[in-house]
């Protein structure tokens, strides 16, 4: 029996919402549904940045520091930002016992988009500064070069190096760790493409070396297969990845998303899989919506990151309740408790679920309305909750039991 | 120069809203009935109009108080050490007996160290709060980014009684549904005990276009901006949405007048209005059995002999048995440490020794340590836990006693913010520096911790100052806090200020 994994972001290396307490309540390491069916993504972009201070006074301040006579403490600001850590728990103090997988980011072309709409409003905002000329296209773009990637942090755009990430990553001690990639927008072009594609060769090259030489216990390494087409760059990330494969744990597929017919992206599964023998172990990054992680089961992942569970609480979204009013359910498999119509509806969350939330029928759906509309942080809490455990049974009953039908899964959600 | 003119104004626009609000009052009575039409209630219950009086009234003693001295001091029923007699003590753990003047709230007093008391309030439903309390304020049903879990079960917090605010939840769900769900008890699955407030204060204070009449708080509609559809809020009505919130205490609505105002004539409608307002809130008031009302002394900084706040005072008295606690309220607005600190006490000297007493809107943890020593009961304030969210973590030791995390010089530090403290925060082995990068990235479980550190050094304080009391020895306790905050500029500290001097020394502890 393949036991899927659902892989969750650790923003900034916490655990999304949740404090200690609830944890070792509801979901605690030790429990055998998160030691088989759970992993922790720790992301090296927001968890491993680290300020720097260097011992630089302007000569203005330190003038005004002497004609006041006395010496006052001013709080240093940090003068740039690197890449260092120690281990994950000392680092983040996040609970130990989980399964943990550290990656340099979930999807770069994600990040990108995502820093290019700021800029778009940041500049909205001040309209004198904007200095990209109108009506000129731009293609959210990851900017590297042969020797580093520069890593969008929450302290801006950062270079690393894949000596450093790996000396990073290893330091993390996770259980599992990706190699240093590079990835190319599927709307850049061909030189952009092979460019990113032998970057990734290059830093698999030097991570895996790296990693090699490392003494202390060590993260699986995994390779990143970074989709930027189905047919140019293919064969070649085929190739250099096959160089690898003794010393792999397994291989990442990174941006399969970005492809947008869905039997494009089948047929690319299909063919990565079937180039390696014996068939490697899978996992799938940033997977978008339930289609696509059907999807990916039916491929033969093992290991399934999305933020679903996050983004459905972050959207008022109860997920899996569709064993009790179906037609209420939208395709994506959740209610929307900011709808109107909850607000007097006494009824539990989800009959008979037994999560944090919903348990010993703990708050009803009219109580959740109001903490969406009264705009309150427990929503998101119990929403994350609730949505986390029920993604987990959902992995652990139905996806990875032995006799799984996923046509009649997917007849339920789709 | 600049800080007169600033004052100056503010004073001058302070006196406009006080004569517009003079004004309406005035019309409010004269009014025919159909303009009065145009003001929606919030509920249907009818106003008492038994209590309500003509405007040329608004200014004449009521008649309760006609026979009373007020040549000497109000007090009653007060034993030591303000008498001779002694105050009779319940031991801890006694099963409560709730009589029939007070057939929701069982009060016993367990210890007595000078003036500070340990005490116990028994509420319906077996749910009761040990004195002196803290209570953090769940403004729409909840505390903000805790789980009632974590505030009950969590050893470090265990809150017997949170706060709620009528105002918000009228608003948002609106207290019928409350009502409809079972009460806030049930709708936010918090079994303990919940005190709400009358709306009142929140309408004064947020809303600019709030004004009082005779018949109670008129507003705009937040929610109807367009409609320009004017609200009233009644003490009729104030009371019909706590009832329907269902909490265990419930506060009067009183007319409420900012403490820095400086017209004295509104200050004299302001507490007669008030007590009228209590028999209209008691006369609404449906479910005697299961909730208290407590009253609001009010009277702003007037506490000389005769002043308005004796005369509050003197027409609660007349009124005692109707009123299971009372609270200490026109205070925390702005007004100056020497004259807060004045009322708070003469409120003590006078309110009853076998009742509770609630400082409403007071929670810096110095006040909380100064105003027990005068023998205050419960606290309330939304800054523990607002400050948390901003960043600022409360600890002991030097003044002003917190730690303002976002700082970049915490970027660094690897220590706890407070040594020993059983928070989640602390106890989880945060560091301030990783507590410093969480804030800075808005990550919300920074606003969970930081939370939970600051509730719990709220209950760690209080519960420090209840074992104090119980074994006798608060006067050291206070002596120990305040040498802690204030360490002397000759050590290069701060000095003690010299209203928590005065209030000490009043107290009978010398610092």
């Amino acid at each position: 029996m393949t036991k899927i994994k659902l892989l969750i972001h650790a923003e900034d290396g916490s655990f999304p919402h949740l404090s200690e307490y609830l944890l070792r309540k509801y979901f605690n390491p030790k429990d055998e549904t998160i030691k088989d069916h759970f992993i922790l993504g720790i992301a090296v972009k927001d968890t491993c940045i680290q300020p720097i201070y260097t011992a630089k006074e302007s000569k203005k301040k330190r003038k005004r520091q002497e004609s006041d006579g006395e010496e006052k403490k001013v709080a240093p600001k940090p003068t740039g930002y690197t890449f260092d850590t120690a281990t994950l728990h000392e680092q983040t103090r996040l609970m130990e016992g989980y399964n943990t997988f550290a990656v340099p980011s979930f999807d770069l072309v994600d990040d990108a988009k995502v820093q290019m709409e700021k800029d778009a409003s940041n500049r909205l905002k001040n309209p004198q500064k904007n200095s990209t000329k109108e009506g000129q296209k731009s293609i959210a773009s990851v900017t590297s070069t042969k020797n580093h990637l520069s890593l969008i942090t929450p302290n801006g755009l950062q270079q690393i190096t894949p000596e450093l990430y790996t000396q990073v990553g290893n330091k993390l001690k996770c259980d599992h760790l990706l190699a240093l990639f590079d990835q190319a927008n599927l709307e850049e072009g061909k030189k952009r493409k092979a460019a990113a594609c032998e970057r990734s060769k290059a830093w698999l090259g030097l991570c895996q070396k790296s990693h090699q030489s490392t003494t202390e216990c060590k993260s699986k390494l995994w390779a990143a297969f970074s989709c930027h087409d189905s047919k140019w760059t293919l064969n070649d990330s085929i190739q250099y990845i096959t160089e690898y494969k003794q010393s792999l744990e397994g291989i990442a597929i990174v941006g399969l998303h970005h492809v947008q017919s869905r039997a494009e992206r089948k047929d690319l599964v299909k063919k990565i899989s079937s180039s390696f023998n014996p068939k490697p172990a899978l996992a799938m990054l940033a997977v978008p919506d339930l289609s696509q992680l059907f999807d990916a089961v039916e491929c033969g992942t093992e290991i399934i990151s999305t933020s679903l569970p996050v983004t459905w609480a972050r959207s008022n979204k109860l997920f899996n309740v569709l064993k009790v009013k179906s037609e209420e359910v939208g395709s994506d498999g959740c209610i929307d408790l900011s709808d109107e119509k909850y607000a007097r509806d006494t009824s539990p969350l989800l009959e008979g679920c037994q999560c944090m939330s919903c348990r010993d029928s703990r708050y009803n759906k009219a109580y959740v309305h109001h903490l969406i509309k009264a705009n309150e942080l427990l929503a998101q809490i119990l929403l994350f909750g609730h949505n986390l455990f029920q993604l987990l049974t959902l992995f652990k009953e139905e996806l990875s039991s032995d006799d799984l039908d996923l046509s009649k899964v997917r007849e339920l959600y789709e | 120069m600049e800080t007169k003119v600033t004052w100056e104004s503010r004073k001058r626009n302070r006196e406009d809203g006080a004569d517009d609000n003079l004004d309406d009052t005035k019309r409010a009575a004269t009014d025919t009935n159909e303009e009065k039409a145009k003001v929606k209630s919030s509920t249907d219950v009818p106003t008492a109009s038994q209590f309500i009086v003509p405007a040329d009234q608004f200014l004449s003693l009521p008649p309760e108080l006609q026979d009373v001295d007020f040549t000497k001091r109000v007090s009653w029923r007060k034993f030591a050490p303000y008498t001779k007699e002694v105050l009779p003590l319940t031991p801890e753990g006694q099963e409560p007996e709730f009589k029939e003047d007070s057939p929701a709230l069982c009060f016993h007093v367990h210890a007595t160290s000078g003036r500070a008391r340990a005490t116990t309030l028994h509420l319906p439903s077996s749910r009761k709060v040990q004195t002196p309390i803290f209570m953090p304020v769940g403004t729409k049903g909840t505390i903000k980014a805790l789980t009632t879990e974590e505030i009950c079960n969590d050893p470090a917090l265990n809150c017997p009684i949170i706060l709620g605010n009528t105002y918000h939840l009228a608003l948002q769900p609106g207290t019928e549904l409350v009502r409809d769900m079972g009460g806030l008890h049930k709708f936010m699955r918090w079994d303990r005990g919940i005190l709400t407030d009358s709306g009142g204060f929140q309408m004064v204070s947020l809303l600019k276009l709030a004004e009082i009449t005779e018949d109670g708080v008129e507003f705009e509609n937040p929610f109807l901006k367009d409609s320009k559809e004017r609200m009233m809020l009644r003490p009729e009505d104030s009371i019909t949405h706590q009832n329907n919130i269902g909490s265990d205490i419930m506060m009067a609505l009183d007319d409420v007048v900012s403490s820095v105002t400086d017209n004295d004539e509104r200050f004299e409608i302001a507490t007669y209005r008030t007590l009228r307002w209590l028999d209209r809130c008691y006369a609404a008031h449906t479910r005697p059995k299961e909730q208290n009302l407590f009253a609001i002394v009010q009277g702003g900084l007037d506490t000389k002999v005769g002043g308005l706040r004796e005369k509050c005072l003197a027409g609660f008295r007349a009124r005692d048995k109707m009123i299971p606690g009372y609270a200490i309220g026109g205070l925390a607005g702005g007004e100056s440490k020497e004259d807060f600190w004045k009322v708070v006490n003469q409120c003590c000297k006078s309110l009853p020794d076998d009742k509770p007493r609630y400082l409403m809107g007071v929670g810096y943890p110095l006040d909380l340590v100064v105003c027990s020593a005068l023998g205050v009961d419960m606290y309330d304030c939304v800054y523990p836990t607002r400050t948390a969210r901003f960043g600022v973590a409360l600890v002991p030791g030097e003044a002003p006693g917190t730690l303002r995390l976002k700082s970049n010089e915490f970027s660094e530090d690897t220590r706890v913010i407070m040594e020993g403290c059983e928070c989640a925060a602390c106890k989880g082995g945060y560091s301030r520096a990783r507590l410093h990068t969480l804030l800075k990235r808005n990550n919300p479980l920074a606003a969970t911790l930081m939370t939970n550190h600051n509730i719990a050094y709220m209950m760690y304080l209080v519960r420090g100052m209840r074992k104090a009391i119980m074994e006798d020895r608060y006067a050291s306790y206070v002596k120990d806090f305040i040498n802690d905050q204030f360490r002397g500029s000759a050590n290069g500290g701060q000095d003690v200020p010299e209203w928590v001097r005065d209030a000490l020394n009043e107290a009978g502890i010398k610092v």
